[in-house]
């Protein structure tokens, strides 16, 4: 009688929590006893596939590299390079699909505040923003309120928090009718010699404190509620909607970089998913030192939250940190200044433990690298794949429209570095040397249904060749793995393969994969998207760099088309080698503009070409049939380049010359377009 | 010219601002919005753009009745030049410095684009990028007679853009010292930005 | 004619973010408020009483004037 209720309780437990009956029997093995009410809430956040990247942890791995250029990697919250000349960046790509499903606009927005606040944690100012987006059809129930919403909410934050959203990418498929995708990118910038900040806390005796916004009920359990499916009764299982304040943020980042400047902190934390559990538990795991912590200190905008609650809430803008005691005044009055809260909540202890405290009574006392490094790491099933090289290299289905509609709602040019904005194929944002990062996303869901393999190269291979084209050549890498249930072989085999092909474009290109995200379990009653694993990758384009135009910016140059790849026979070292020929090309100035064609055809690209008003004078029609294509406009008047181009590149056409046009550049038919597919004006 | 910047929680355009001004030649000074200042202390007053108070109950309405702002009539009182930069202008026209009132663009969304400029009195054409969600300028009846009167019509759009009455774009105030538009000169003067419209732009 | 207004409001545990710096504003001026949440009414006018004009209001509040997940909105 006995041993059935205590099952029956603890498969009440296990639902509630969201944990299986493997990973309680883990749990007790690491507690050498049974799990106590508060530590089930642990585990129940550590142990989430959002936190612990249970299944993908063992082939993450394989993007491991010590590169001269990374300064941290895996581990911290974000990358970060160093570009040299005492310029360093860090970025970072996050998901927020299932909230912004369930409430776009706020989950949009608060995609947006979380990159943010891992850029902003480690002491970069974030100077851009960038969207990777995946609709259903526009036909699909609701679907066009969900588009609008998250365009909305990502206007909102980004906005009003002042950081430019620079680029982006959306795609629209019917496979993600169920399951939308939001992936949200974001570059920092190190001012002067900042230090970058480390998050694992140090010090015995030093203290930990709370800043920013008061905790309330968002998101209670949310973190555990990402890692699961959506199953039909969604609309009961909603925790309280995360809100986020761009507002607020924005007070954040200036009052965590002004303490940060005036060397004040010792390590430093955001709280993200599964709010103050993660942040505390993992700086104390990173640090290898125990923590004390005081619940009933937590600054609350509703009082009845109990310790559990205050443990789990996903509030938005906090973070936390450790300092030494001497200088918590000189925080305390900048939080003050910028309108923050800064609460001492505890201390760094000898022994290697946290231990959660409320109004004096000892909750628990525990290892944290139980619930960090011991986190139950899979190794799901999968067989490896091969490039099948049957893929179509373009989709001529694909609606020839704009996305102005879009970016139109996002200020490009807050903060004075925008050189080259949303609209056009790689991002240029101006770095104080007078260099330029380049940003664009990676990932084409169309190409990564039909070769996987293939798609998972051209993740890296479309964004890098795209800013050859700009004169800039890749530095690192980011990613948001977005793909079905890992525990289906079919599903882990793709993400494996997908692992593998990201990492080995990583070391072709000579760019790190330096952070990153993983989302598992977008599939909804059994149905899965197509393996989606979004890029961001980020170049840089050197001072004297020729400027290269997407367009065509005068009359009587030539125009050809090249092709980096052969027809249906993908190989990555030769079209590395290809891109390469290419980026010399440009470097040396050769020519005046150069654009990827991208799966909308050859048409579509000379079409945008003609936003100057000058157009090709089509002498042939020129399809190389290659994945890669890329159009150059160069100078008639040296013969030399044109046999240099030739001599360079076994696939080459001549496309004809440019020209002044008639008439002004009529935009409004992709644009109408766009307008008439989504439903709006 | 000594110039200072003011700043309130949320402004983010500040730090362009700044620069704009610095690069110029002029020398900025922050102003913290909590701060009274002496109208002496500086030779002209620049409001910023950006999100102040989060732009939460109406663009500008809470910073307008911010601690700094009496500080700011004064100056504006003194005659000295004062610009209100998008936000800016916002927070001006609460505060009753400037005429009129800015509401929801027309669209009902954020815009961010080039925008062809004309000045109504000296016909000069330039341009400058906006980006803004209350960026529709309206006044009533009888005070928008006032202001062409007055020649307040600063600058106005070329082509309809956000819904603003007779497209205005910024004013100025009945002594012509202090100006406001939404437009951002700061973002445009430097070939690299895409135009230099914005340089020696306002002093 | 006939006119009906519907509150809507922040939901009470949802964050609302207008609230609480419009607080903080007045706390400033030394004003003696423990609370603010802001929202919107939206006025409803007919050209003459609808009888159940409850279900219809209803039908009206479901076709999105609210969004139930973040508010609450109440008929007066």
């Amino acid at each position: 009688m006995e041993i059935l209720d205590l099952t029956a309780e603890v498969q009440a437990k296990l639902k509630k929590y969201r944990l299986r009956e493997s990973e309680y029997e883990l749990m007790k093995s690491l507690l050498k006893r049974d799990p106590r009410s508060i530590e089930w809430a642990l585990f129940s956040a550590l142990w989430s596939e959002h936190c612990s990247y249970k299944s993908s942890k063992v082939h993450l791995k394989k993007f491991a590299w010590k590169h001269p250029r990374v300064l941290t990697s895996e581990g911290e919250n974000a990358g970060v390079v160093d570009l040299g000349e005492g310029e360093r960046i860090a970025f970072k790509m996050e998901s927020h699909n299932h909230p912004s499903f369930i409430e776009p606009f706020h989950g949009a927005a608060t995609g947006v505040g979380g990159i943010l606040r891992d850029i902003f944690t480690m002491g970069a100012r974030p100077i851009a923003l960038s969207d990777y987006l995946c609709f259903g059809a526009p036909e699909a129930p609701r679907m066009k309120m969900l588009m609008k919403q998250v365009v909305k909410g990502i206007s909102y934050y980004g906005n009003c928090v002042g950081v430019p959203t620079v680029s982006g990418a959306t795609y629209s498929m019917p496979e993600y009718n169920q399951n939308i995708l939001v992936n949200a990118f974001a570059l920092g910038l190190f001012e002067g010699d900042r230090k970058v900040t480390v998050s694992g806390a140090q010090g015995v005796g030093n203290y930990v404190v709370y800043v920013g916004a008061k905790t309330g009920s968002d998101g209670v359990h949310g973190a555990s509620m990402a890692s699961e499916a959506f199953s039909e009764d969604m609309e009961s299982k909603r925790p309280t909607v995360q809100i986020g304040d761009p507002f607020f943020e924005k007070l954040l980042i200036e009052a965590c970089l002004e303490i940060l400047d005036q060397k004040l902190v010792v390590a430093m934390q955001d709280m993200g998913a599964a709010g103050l559990t993660s942040s505390s538990f993992e700086m104390a795991s990173k640090g290898q030192v125990g923590l004390k912590l005081h619940l009933d200190r937590v600054p609350l905008r509703d009082s009845r939250l109990g310790p559990e609650e205050i443990l789990l809430s996903e509030s938005q803008e906090r973070m936390l940190l450790i300092c030494e005691p001497s200088k918590l005044n000189a925080i305390q009055e900048i939080f003050h200044k910028w309108g923050l809260e800064s609460t001492h909540i505890g201390e760094v202890v000898k022994s290697r433990e946290v231990e959660l405290l409320w109004n004096g009574e000892v909750l628990t006392k525990i290892d944290p690298d139980l619930l960090v490094e011991n986190a139950p790491m899979y190794q799901r099933p999968y067989s490896a794949l091969k490039i099948k090289n049957n893929y179509k290299y373009q989709d001529q289905t694909l609606a020839k429209d704009s996305k102005k509609w879009i970016y139109r709602q996002y200020d490009q040019r807050v903060g004075l570095r925008t050189v080259q904005e949303a609209g056009h194929p790689v991002a240029l944002v101006r770095l104080d040397s007078g260099r330029m990062i380049s940003i664009a996303l990676g990932c084409r869901p169309w190409l990564m249904k039909q070769d996987p393999v293939v798609g998972a190269y051209d993740t890296i291979f479309e964004p890098a060749i795209k800013m050859v084209c700009a004169g800039a050549w890749p530095v690192a890498i980011t990613d948001c793995l977005n793909f079905g249930n890992p525990e289906k072989p079919e599903i882990m085999s793709e993400f494996v393969a997908s692992v593998e092909a990201i990492a080995h474009s990583a070391k072709l290109w000579d760019a790190p994969v330096i952070s990153g995200n993983v989302s598992f379990y977008n599939e909804t009653e059994g149905r899965s998207i197509p393996s989606t694993p979004a890029t961001g990758v980020v170049g840089l384009k050197q001072k004297n760099s020729p400027l290269v135009k997407d367009y065509f910016t005068a009359e009587n140059l030539n125009v050809a088309l090249i092709g980096l790849d052969e027809p249906q026979n993908f190989n990555p070292e030769e079209t590395l080698k290809s891109a390469k020929s290419l980026f010399e090309l440009i470097e040396k100035g050769s020519a005046f503009g150069a654009r990827l064609v991208t799966e909308k055809g050859l048409n579509h690209s000379l079409e945008l070409m003609k936003q100057a008003n000058f157009e090709c004078n089509i002498i042939s029609s020129g399809d190389l049939n290659c994945l890669y294509q890329v159009i150059v406009v160069y100078d008639p008047k040296d013969p030399k380049i044109e046999t240099e181009i030739k001599s360079a590149f076994k696939n080459f056409a001549i496309l004809g010359k440019t020209q002044k046009m008639k008439s002004n550049f009529d935009f409004s038919p992709l644009t109408i377009q766009f307008a008439k597919t989504w439903g709006v004006s | 010219m000594k110039i200072g910047v003011v700043r309130f929680p949320g402004t983010n355009c500040d730090r362009d601002v700044f620069k704009w001004l610095e690069d110029q030649g002029h020398k900025p000074q922050w102003l913290w919005h909590e701060d009274l200042f002496s109208a002496n202390e500086v030779e002209g007053l620049a409001v910023p753009g950006g999100f102040s108070f989060g732009d939460y109950l109406r663009s500008g309405a809470v910073a307008a009745r911010s601690r700094v702002m009496q500080s700011v009539k004064e100056v504006a009182d003194s005659g000295k030049p004062v610009i209100g930069i998008c936000n800016g202008f916002q927070i001006l026209c609460e505060a009753g410095l400037l005429p009129g009132a800015l509401i929801p663009n027309e669209s009902g969304l954020f815009i961010d684009d080039w925008a062809e400029l004309e000045n109504p009195s000296t016909k000069i054409s330039i341009k400058l990028p906006v980006a803004h969600g209350d960026g529709r300028f309206f006044i009533h009846e009888d005070e928008r007679k006032k202001l062409w009167d007055n020649n307040q019509v600063w600058w106005q759009y070329k082509n309809s853009l956000n819904g603003s009455i007779d497209k205005i774009a910024g004013v100025t105030n009945k002594a012509g010292n202090v100006k406001g538009l939404m437009p951002h000169p700061e973002r445009a003067y430097r070939d690299w930005m895409g135009g230099v419209d914005g340089w020696k732009f306002w002093i | 004619m006939k006119t009906w207004y519907i509150r809507i409001l922040p939901r009470p545990e949802v964050l609302d973010v207008q609230g609480r710096t419009v607080l903080q504003m007045l706390k400033n001026h030394d004003m003696p408020f423990s609370g603010v949440r802001v929202g919107k009414i939206i006025e409803l006018t007919a050209d003459k009483d609808i009888s159940d004009s409850a279900a219809v209001l209803k039908k009206a509040m479901g076709l999105g004037l609210y969004n139930p997940l973040v508010e609450v909105a109440v008929v007066e």
